[in-house]
C-alpha cells in the first residue's frame, strides 16, 4: 500500500493506515524535531503533538504527491517547535541591526560528516540555531523567517551571521582539538 | 550556484537523512505510538467534565439564591390590614389610645402570609377586638410593632375602601398672654410656705399646686399600695 491509499484510509479514521504513516514519517520528523530542540524528551513530545494535529487535519488536507505531504508535515513539525520554544521562554532574538554577510568556509564545512553537523549546529544558542536552521537548512528567505518568528528581517540576516562565525570559531577549536591529538 | 549554496545543500541532505543519525531517531515507535492512539481515540472526557462542572455551578447558584430569598422572607414585614371604621366598633372613649397586636399563621410568603394574617387583636384596658383583613388599607407587622403604645392623630385620615373620613378632635388653642400682660407675680401663699417648711421639697406644677412625694406600704397579700401623704383617708 503506498502513502497515497494510506492517507485515503487515514482519512477515513483507520488506526492500521494512521500506525503505517506513523511508521513511514516518524524518523524523518524526529530528525526535524532535533534540529530545534536540545533534549530528545522534547524532541519526541514535540513529534507526538505534531502527529496528532496531522491525523486531526488530515481530513482537510488534498494529497498532491508524496513531496506534499512531506511538507505539509514537515511545517507543522517546525511550527510545533517553534511555539515550544516560545512556551519555555528560550526563543527571545533581541532586534538588531543587519549586518554583512560573513561567507562559511566550505573547506571546513565540506568535509564534516552529518552527526558533526548536528553536533555544532546543536551547540549554537537558541536564537542562532531557529534563524541557522530555516535559512539553511529548511531553505526559508529572510523575510519569511521574519514574519515566522516575529522579528526584523535585519535581525534575521544578523542573528544568521552570528551563527555563521560561531559555527566557524568552533569548527576551528575542534579541528585544533583533532589536530592536537592526532599529533601525539 | 554558489560554493555557498553547495554546502548549504550538502548539509541540507546530510541532515534530512535518518539514515546518517541512528542514535537520534524513536527509540520506541510502539510505545510513541500507543500514547499517541490513545490520545487520537480517547472519548472526550474533557467535554463531559465541563459539563458536570457547568452544572454544578448552576446548582450552587441556585441554592444560594434560593437561601438568600428565604432569608429575605424570613425578615419580610407582614402586611396586615387595620379598617378605618375601627374607631366605631370600640366603646366610648377608647378610640384615641389603641396597642396593637398581631400573629403571623403562615410565614411562608408575603403573599400567603397577606391571605392567612387573621389574627390582629386591638385592646383597650378590657376590651378585645378582632381585625379581618382588608385589601387595600395594608399596614406592615414591623410598622405595627413599632408604633408607640398610645397614637393619637394629628391630621384627618380618608379610608378609600369604607369611603369614611376618621379626623381627631382640634387641639385646643390657648390664649396667648403676653408677659407684661400678666401682672405682679403674685405673693406665696402662706398655707403652701408652711406646708413645704414641715413636710420638705415638693415639686410644684404651673396649674396643679404642689406634689409631694408618695408613700407605699406593702400588705400581706403582696400588693402594694400607694397614696399621697397629703391625702385624707
Amino acid at each position: 500500500m503506498n502513502i497515497q491509499e494510506l492517507t485515503r484510509e487515514a482519512k477515513k479514521g483507520s488506526a492500521a493506515a494512521q500506525k503505517c504513516l506513523f511508521d513511514i514519517l516518524s524518523d524523518q520528523m524526529m530528525l526535524v524535531c532535533r534540529r530545534y530542540v536540545k533534549t530528545y524528551e522534547d524532541a519526541e513530545e514535540i513529534l507526538l503533538d505534531g502527529f496528532y494535529k496531522f491525523f486531526k487535519n488530515l481530513s482537510s488536507f488534498s494529497y498532491q504527491g508524496d513531496g506534499s505531504m512531506y511538507a505539509w508535515l514537515k511545517k507543522i513539525m517546525i511550527n510545533e517547535c517553534l511555539m515550544f520554544l516560545r512556551r519555555k521562554h528560550s526563543f527571545i532574538i533581541a532586534t538588531e541591526q543587519e549586518a554583512e554577510e560573513i561567507p562559511m568556509n566550505d573547506d571546513a564545512l565540506g568535509k564534516l560528516s552529518a552527526s558533526e553537523i548536528l553536533n555544532l549546529v546543536m551547540e549554537l544558542p537558541v536564537g542562532y540555531r531557529t534563524v541557522f536552521n530555516l535559512h539553511v537548512i529548511e531553505g526559508m528567505g529572510h523575510r519569511e523567517i521574519a514574519k515566522l518568528l516575529n522579528i526584523a528581517e535585519g535581525t534575521s540576516k544578523s542573528q544568521l551571521n552570528k551563527a555563521k562565525l560561531l559555527l566557524q570559531k568552533n569548527l576551528t577549536q575542534k579541528g585544533n582539538e583533532y589536530a592536537r591529538q592526532h599529533s601525539k | 550556484m554558489s560554493m555557498q549554496d553547495n554546502t548549504q545543500n550538502n548539509w541540507k541532505s546530510l541532515l534530512e537523512d535518518p539514515g546518517n543519525f541512528p542514535g537520534e531517531t524513536i527509540r520506541d515507535k510502539n510505545e510513541a505510538w500507543e500514547s499517541l492512539y490513545q490520545r487520537l481515540h480517547k472519548k472526550p472526557q474533557r467535554k463531559l467534565m465541563a459539563w458536570y462542572w457547568a452544572a454544578a455551578s448552576i446548582l450552587i447558584v441556585a441554592i444560594g439564591t434560593a437561601l438568600v430569598f428565604v432569608n429575605k422572607a424570613k425578615h419580610h414585614p407582614t402586611l396586615v390590614t387595620v379598617p378605618a371604621t375601627l374607631k366605631n366598633r370600640l366603646p366610648a372613649g377608647t378610640g384615641s389610645s389603641l396597642s396593637v397586636e398581631t400573629k403571623n399563621t403562615d410565614k411562608a410568603s408575603p403573599q400567603s402570609k397577606q391571605k392567612t394574617h387573621s389574627a390582629v387583636r386591638v385592646e383597650k384596658n378590657n376590651f378585645t377586638a378582632t381585625i379581618q383583613p382588608v385589601k387595600d388599607n395594608l399596614i406592615t407587622d414591623s410598622l405595627i410593632n413599632h408604633l408607640p403604645q398610645f397614637i393619637t392623630a394629628s391630621n384627618p385620615v380618608y379610608d378609600s375602601a369604607n369611603k369614611t373620613t376618621v379626623a381627631a378632635q382640634p387641639k385646643k388653642k390657648l390664649r396667648v398672654v403676653h408677659v407684661n400682660e400678666m401682672g405682679q407675680p403674685a405673693e406665696e401663699s402662706t398655707v403652701n410656705s408652711r406646708f413645704t417648711e414641715r413636710h420638705g421639697p415638693g415639686l410644684r406644677l404651673i396649674n396643679s399646686g404642689i406634689y409631694n412625694p408618695v408613700y407605699s406600704s406593702s400588705t400581706n397579700n403582696g400588693l402594694i399600695l400607694t397614696k399621697p401623704r397629703n391625702t385624707s383617708n
